[in-house]
């Protein structure tokens, strides 16, 4: 069983008000909300918070890209899995991912990847994902009506670039490219694992499937909502002819762990209250542009990602959360006992674990953070790991190819 | 009525569309949400003329995956010159509204000679930033036609028909139709016909509504004086969907300009 610490990087500082005066979180919030001074130390903390989980042993760190939200405030995955990769040594880079229909051409993906993957030596994880229709459509101004076949071209021109070690000439619908010789090369052969981030599409069921990549059901909803999706791609899998590999499927939860369930809920509610009625809080019209989903998931009754999921963890207790949940939450035995009913009930052999979420200050995040690594998951990482074989994680160079970065802001001066 | 279909040359799936009356013809070309099959203004209009009214590709009663086939405003200028050919109607006038009268003027200006006379009804393919108007495509799911109303609730009764319409397959049908427009019109509606309008030589009436959210009546002055002699009347009390909120009175406007008397 493998552990991913993964956060939004969301603003903090929305306010209490912020539902009745805002339409949404996303797209059209207002920039005035955000303060760019207050931001460098956000962004600091962050990324301190993910070396942190570097050096905790998880075994890998995620990042991933939204546009023109206080929900998620990197743009640019890329920016920050480049950052990380240089000063964390063993950890996979989980880059979750870039929007790949959105790059023109998406070649540049392809290089920024190889980069990635090359100066960290082999760490990376590669995620394709559509994209909310938030982040795609309204702030990319992307078309809803061709976005997937724009995705599925892109996804092809990458991998062949990636793979192709001639130069190739690319007369696709939406990227002519004449000459496509892509250097550098990812370190990882024949490429960096590729995960597919989705949220309720039946057509990335199949995609998943048919290509053995690996299926990241990233819920707001928790485990128990989860089960439905989840359910879903296991079932596609088989009815597809394909091998049941828990590895193949991962899964994002929100969690929290403290000394008692009292010092959980004293600690961290406010916070989860501030992701679910703040950093969830998009305009419905925003969350689901025409022809952004099929007709026929549309016709399967499946809720958009994002945008709809927040609605129903409106109003509750912590108590509640935990209960249906949205959040797992207590001492380190009960966050044990539910994460092993997780990962069991929906078959995953990857964690996202959102230790991270909305406003949860710095300090409170790093004594969650070091309770789940030193007593949680411990009990949990054996896991699968004897039935099954990962072939989705990197394959990183060993120990003596590696290279050893400048130690971190050493004395410039020559003594 | 029942719809009729025909399978173009080239074309992998079929155009539906409806044909009533007698007369001259006039090809009609429905909105950017759709169309309810036969309308009343068709029914009005079909007393005085041959109304030929047609599914754009991928709305409707025809098949989503017509769409693919359409990339751009050529491509329907050119599909619906080839269905007038197969139908053997000859030179016809046009009624297009909302996205199909910006696909009525494209055919007019790259093929002058196939239109007599023009109506254009809430055209849709200019933008400008300060005339704005609201988005179509970013509308609350359960309710994403009730801006092209005048007032929001006359889509209980326009299109829900007091309950009588299954909401979920409602809101799929919308979602289908919007797709099929939004592929032409997205993000914003500019098509560039601005440039193409001087070379319209058909007579021309551009009818602006006054309680059209999403495209102004100011944008009707914009297409009447890009136009050649354009004239223009304004319905003060009607929205985007006129087709639906006045049937009668637009089938009146349509019927006295087509047939010369205006």
């Amino acid at each position: 069983m493998k552990f991913h610490w993964f956060n939004l990087m969301p603003w903090p500082y929305l306010p209490d008000d912020f539902r009745e005066k805002h339409r949404s979180v996303w797209v059209d919030v207002d920039s005035r909300l955000y303060d760019p001074v207050k931001g460098h130390q956000v962004y600091n903390e962050y990324l301190d918070l993910l070396e942190f989980a570097a050096d905790l042993g998880f075994d890998g760190i995620g990042v991933n890209e939204h546009h023109q939200n206080a929900y998620g405030l990197m743009p640019s995955p890329q920016l920050w899995a480049s950052s990380l990769a240089r000063r964390t040594k063993d950890v996979a880079i989980v880059l979750m991912g870039q929007s790949i229909a959105l790059y023109n051409p998406p070649t540049r993906v392809a290089e920024e990847m190889a980069m990635i993957d090359v100066v960290s030596g082999g760490r990376l994880i590669a995620g394709f994902p559509v994209g909310t229709s938030m982040d795609t459509n309204y702030a990319f101004g992307s078309n809803p009506g061709n976005l997937r076949e724009r995705y599925r071209e892109n996804h092809d021109l990458i991998i062949r670039a990636w793979t192709d070690p001639d130069m190739f000439s690319w007369n696709g619908t939406y990227n002519k490219l004449r000459y496509v010789n892509l250097w550098p090369r990812p370190i990882q052969k024949p490429h960096p694992p590729i995960w597919i981030p989705g949220g309720g599409s039946v057509e990335t069921w199949d995609f998943c499937a048919e290509n053995e990549y690996n299926y990241s059901y990233l819920s707001f909803s928790g485990y128990i909502r989860g089960q439905f999706l989840m359910n879903g791609f296991h079932n596609r899998v088989a009815e597809l002819g394909h091998e049941f590999n828990p590895f193949q499927a991962a899964f994002a939860q929100q969690i929290c762990v403290a000394n008692s369930w009292d010092e959980a809920e004293n600690e961290y509610y406010e916070h989860a209250k501030y992701f679910f009625e703040r950093c969830l809080h998009v305009y419905p019209g925003f969350a689901d542009a025409p022809g952004y989903r099929t007709e026929a998931t549309l016709r399967a009754g499946l809720k958009a990602q994002v945008g709809a999921s927040g609605g129903a963890a409106l109003g509750k207790t912590f108590k509640q959360y935990v209960e249906e949940g949205f959040l797992v939450g207590g001492d380190p035995d009960q966050v044990t006992e539910q994460m092993e009913h997780l990962i069991k009930s929906l078959r995953v052999g990857h964690l996202f674990a959102l230790l991270h979420f909305g406003n949860m200050p710095k300090d409170k995040c790093e004594r969650s953070t070091l309770l789940f690594a030193e007593k949680v998951m411990p009990r949990l990482k054996h896991l699968w790991e004897n039935d099954y074989e990962d072939r989705w994680m990197p394959k990183k160079l060993s120990s003596d190819q590696m290279a050893t970065p400048r130690p971190i802001r050493a004395s410039t001066l020559v003594k | 009525m029942n719809a009729k279909n025909i399978t173009l040359p080239g074309e992998p799936h079929a155009t539906v569309y409806y044909r009533g009356g007698s007369g001259e013809t006039v090809l009609w070309l429905h909105h950017l949400a759709g169309m309810q099959g036969w309308e009343p203004v068709h029914e009005a209009l079909s007393k005085s003329f041959d109304v030929v009214a047609p599914y754009q590709p991928g709305f409707g009663e025809s098949e989503g995956e017509a769409l693919d086939d359409f990339d751009n405003g050529l491509d329907l200028v050119l599909h619906y010159g080839e269905l007038l050919d197969e139908l053997g109607t000859g030179p016809v006038h046009i009624v297009g509204h909302s996205i199909g009268g910006w696909i009525a003027a494209e055919i007019a200006a790259i093929h002058p000679s196939r239109v007599k006379r023009m109506v254009l009804v809430n055209p849709v393919g200019m933008w400008s930033e300060s005339v704005g108007g609201e988005d179509p495509y970013a509308q609350q799911p359960m309710a994403a036609t009730a801006v092209l109303f005048s007032d929001p609730e006359l889509r209980n009764k326009l299109v829900l028909k007091d309950g009588a319409v299954d909401l979920m397959d409602n809101y799929v049908d919308e979602m289908k139709n919007l797709k099929g427009s939004a592929k032409f019109l997205w993000p914003l509606p500019d098509t560039g016909v601005a440039k193409r309008l001087h070379l319209v030589k058909a007579p021309t009436l551009i009818v602006s509504c006054g309680m059209d959210h999403v495209a102004p009546a100011l944008y009707g002055e914009a297409w009447q004086q890009r136009i050649s002699g354009a004239q223009r009347i304004t319905i003060p009390d009607a929205g985007h969907l006129v087709n639906l909120e006045q049937p009668g009175r637009l089938a009146d406007i349509a019927r006295n300009f087509l047939s010369g008397a205006e």
